[in-house]
């Protein structure tokens, strides 16, 4: 896997964790509404793609899920963010906001001209 | 409804190319919610061609499956290359097990008058790769279901490759059985182990199995097959173990048939191999019509191939008939394909090559009295249909049953070298088909003939010949390889008993014993590769 799939990958994961973190227990498909809807349809990936993302979660034991009847009436697989996942949520979010802020600093114009 | 197939569709086709783990009913079944209520925001609008948005929203098969095969090989990845490292290192390992023992064994004593090593080298060489490569793979298969990194439509091709890799590995198993063994236990092993490959290889398949029957109800003749294939062998072993006569005279025929269900099934393979492999080395050397090694051998070694081969393929043909009929049941299109070519390719193979059998070449004597092949009888009922083939790899390998004989007060005794005495009565016999072939229990046969050794017999045993008995017409010219100096003719009391043509003079006679009132002979010959031949001949004038 090459670094830019890598980072798309751990961006989708933070996405997810934080959606989890905020907006409390979900299933699926109510999980791609809520980020398509709060991001703007920014993050509208393929949404056959979001189960692997999850039980790649749930493997490191960052989610877990049960089966629960959702608002529908219908029972559907929930995920909920673990202990584990909000730290994990924490650190990423850390990293990441560390990431954007160099790429912010040095993609600025102003930044460029400074250098010349 | 409509929709709800569509959607079904849809998911079984992902589903299909996924490997098969804990998470792959899940997965199955959360795509299934998720499509349901995509549907139904969907049929909210108006105008909108629900199923197929909804199938287009949550993405293209292939992304999907993708993403799902990345997810397994980073979670197996650590196992992946432990299965890995333990698959090179074992392959080689059993590589150099399967061909060094047996060119070892051939170079010391098997093969050491051979006429050509680098063919017997090439052989064992064979030999050795396919059973490497069989043994790996059923590792393979076993560790890699264990895994579960496979998908069902891997798993197809997987068993496909298993079932061919062990036809020919068996016979490597058996050829080092044989060379371990005495006479006659090396076939017994050879029978006892058949089974074991066939097995293996289905085992890994039948766990398979069972992860699939899990997560999709309808497979049809792939999930019976196993099952079917487990059952008959567990019975055939618990009728080995409760009879234990596999190679008695009174082994009963149903047993016999059981045994060869599995027996032949590993044989084809190597059979196709071997007749491939064999083709240089009559190449290499030339056909020629009077030289009756490069006449008789290639003759009988193709003839009796092509026999087993059709014993075998009757058994395919029998397979292909059921994926036939369950290719007409099935209502999965792929499955239906799958079972229809597999069907079609066993039954066509089964046809062709049922047609040309030929049975095993004797020596070429032509009897002027009455006369049965004795040791052809007895061995015939020893191997049932195995008979030919075995009688084959004992002519090309040297391992042969070799009898001694003696005559008592009312008939003769032949010791087999599988240690099986038989009493042939001729009291009151009018005719020789009514002389009767009894089996003796060791200890009353060896008081009879307390002078024959029980086991091997002796390579330079001289022409021995009772009063009476004369040889013309020998061959004393140098011979080529696979022609003894047999007798052209020979005679008992002026009358001629039989003759041999010289281009088929492959055989000798080792000995000759009388009945007491002189009217029987018991004739033991053998021929290039000291197979004994054992011929009951009526000496009475004709009435």
């Amino acid at each position: 896997m090459d670094s830019s799939q890598e980072m798309t990958r751990g961006a989708i994961e933070l996405v997810v964790l934080q959606t989890l973190s905020n907006y409390g227990d979900n299933y699926g498909y109510e999980l791609i509404k809520i980020i398509a809807q709060k991001s703007e349809s920014i993050f509208e990936f393929k949404e056959g793609t979001l189960y692997p993302l999850l039980y790649r979660l749930e493997e490191k034991k960052l989610v877990k899920s049960y089966r629960q009847v959702a608002e529908s009436g219908k029972e559907r697989r929930f995920y909920h963010i673990t202990a584990a996942g909000e730290k994990k949520l924490a650190s990423k979010k850390s990293e990441f906001e560390t990431f954007l802020a160099g790429m912010d600093a040095i993609l600025k114009p102003n930044h460029l001209s400074l250098e010349r | 409804m409509k929709n709800r197939t569509i959607h079904k569709q849809y998911v079984d086709d992902i589903i299909r190319e996924l490997p098969i783990s804990e998470y792959t009913s899940r997965f199955c079944e959360e795509l299934l919610e998720h499509l349901e209520d995509c549907e139904e925001d969907f049929n909210d609008q108006p105008g909108a061609d629900s199923p197929k948005q909804t199938v287009r929203k949550i993405g293209d098969k292939d992304l999907i499956i993708r993403t799902y095969k990345e997810f397994h090989r980073e979670r197996h990845s650590k196992l992946r290359r432990l299965e890995l490292s333990f698959y090179v290192i074992f392959s080689w390992l059993i590589f150099f097990i399967t061909s060094t023992i047996p060119n070892y064994l051939e170079s010391t004593y098997l093969y050491s008058d051979h006429p050509a090593p680098l063919f017997s080298g090439i052989m064992i060489f064979c030999a050795a790769i396919f059973c490497t490569l069989a043994i790996n793979y059923t590792f393979y298969n076993f560790l890699s279901v264990r895994l579960s990194l496979h998908s069902e439509s891997d798993d197809r091709k997987q068993k496909l490759l298993v079932i061919f890799f062990f036809l020919p590995a068996i016979s490597a198993l058996v050829n080092l059985m044989t060379a371990f063994s005495a006479p006659g236990q090396a076939q017994l092993w050879g029978i006892l182990i058949a089974p074991l490959p066939f097995l293996s290889a289905f085992l890994p398949a039948l766990i398979n199995f069972k992860i699939i029957c899990k997560n999709k109800k309808n497979v049809g003749l792939d999930a019976t097959l196993p099952y079917l294939t487990l059952t008959v062998f567990l019975v055939f072993l618990l009728l080995v173990a409760a009879t234990d006569k596999i190679l008695f005279l009174e082994t009963l025929s149903p047993l016999q048939a059981i045994v060869n269900i599995f027996y032949i099934f590993h044989f084809i393979l190597f059979i196709l191999i071997d007749v491939i492999v064999d083709l240089p080395f009559f190449a290499l050397f030339p056909m020629d019509n009077s030289n009756s090694a490069s006449y008789v051998v290639p003759v009988q070694m193709v003839s009796v191939n092509i026999a087993i081969a059709a014993a075998y393929v009757m058994s395919l043909g029998a397979i292909g008939v059921l994926a036939l009929r369950s290719a007409r049941k099935q209502k999965n299109l792929a499955e239906k394909r799958w079972n229809r070519a597999v069907g079609l390719i066993l039954c066509a193979y089964a046809i062709f090559m049922f047609l040309p059998i030929k049975s095993i070449d004797t020596p070429a004597i032509n009897w002027n009295v009455p006369a049965k092949e004795i040791s052809k009888q007895i061995e015939k009922k020893q191997f049932g249909i195995f008979y030919s083939f075995i009688k084959f790899k004992n002519d090309d390998e040297g391992y042969v049953y070799n009898y001694d004989t003696c005559s008592t007060e009312n008939g003769f005794i032949a010791k087999q070298s599988s240690g099986q005495i038989f009493y042939f009565d001729v009291t009151g016999a009018s005719s020789i088909r009514e002389v009767k072939t009894v089996r003796m229990e060791k200890q009353k046969g060896k008081e009879y003939c307390a002078q024959i050794p029980t086991k091997g017999y002796d390579a330079e045993s001289l022409f021995f010949f009772q009063e009476g008995w004369k040889c013309l017409d020998k061959e004393d010219t140098p011979l080529p390889m696979g022609r003894l100096e047999g007798c052209a003719k020979i005679t008992y009391a002026d009358r001629e008993i039989f003759k041999e043509t010289y281009e088929h003079s492959t055989s000798e006679i080792q000995s000759i014993e009388m009945s007491a009132d002189g009217n029987w002979a018991l004739i033991k010959m053998a021929d290039v590769y000291s197979v004994d031949f054992l011929y009951l001949a009526d000496l009475r004038e004709p009435k």
